[in-house]
């Protein structure tokens, strides 16, 4: 499962430090999770989602939309 | 690792008291320790393994203990600590990668434990009997709380 968490947090200037304290784990979770080594929970999804004001949907892609 | 995962809920301040609750528990068994080996164990006539086998163990469980109740005490009186320390302790990767790593140390440790049963039969019969009984223990807790688990998720 790919995901857009490092090109969304670029983009609004968060550091991994700050996204990683808002959704309340480590900041080497949220680099697990942008190297794609890591898959995330759906509560987690839920709660990165939330905090970019976007819908699962929009940050994680599924394997079935990518083909 | 064990008690953050067990002692690990969704209130992160409940977790610490029960936490604090487990320290007072294991507290006391080292000091049950301490007890026998003062009054107990030197007229018992055990071999100087046993002897030190207690006295090891209390200081053991006793330091492990006080060190439990004191991390605790002072996440419950310092916020900042205990932010960083619950974002720590209930992180789902960290979860996800002691419980991959218990899940992999257990099924080691049957392995290798039903190939010693082939050496230690020719061994005196206990050693065969522990070994025995430590994959039967395996086996049965592994059943029970798989039946357990289907019923309650």
């Amino acid at each position: 499962m790919e995901n857009r968490i490092a090109a969304l947090r670029k983009e609004r200037r968060v550091s991994q430090a700050e996204l990683a304290d808002a959704v309340s784990v480590t900041r080497q979770t949220i680099i697990s999770l942008e190297n794609g080594r890591y898959n995330a929970s759906l509560l987690l999804a839920h709660r990165i989602a939330a905090y970019f004001g976007l819908t699962i949907e929009d940050v994680f892609l599924f394997e079935e939309e990518q083909t | 690792m064990l008690i953050k995962n067990l002692f690990c809920g969704p209130d992160y301040n409940k977790s610490l008291r029960r936490r604090l609750w487990l320290g007072a528990a294991l507290l006391g068994v080292g000091l049950v320790g301490f007890v026998c080996w003062f009054l107990v164990v030197p007229g018992s006539g055990l071999d100087d393994h046993a002897r030190g086998f207690y006295l090891g163990a209390a200081t053991g469980v006793t330091l492990g203990a006080v060190i439990l109740l004191a991390r605790t005490v002072w996440l419950l009186t310092h916020p900042d600590a205990r932010k960083k320390a619950q974002i720590e302790d209930t992180d789902e990767r960290e979860v996800h990668i002691t419980r991959a790593a218990a899940q992999f140390a257990g099924l080691f440790t049957f392995f290798v434990t039903a190939a010693l049963l082939f050496w230690v039969v020719a061994a005196p019969l206990p050693a065969f009997k522990v070994l025995f009984s430590l994959m039967l223990c395996y086996g049965l807790s592994f059943s029970f709380a798989r039946a357990y688990l289907s019923k309650k998720l």
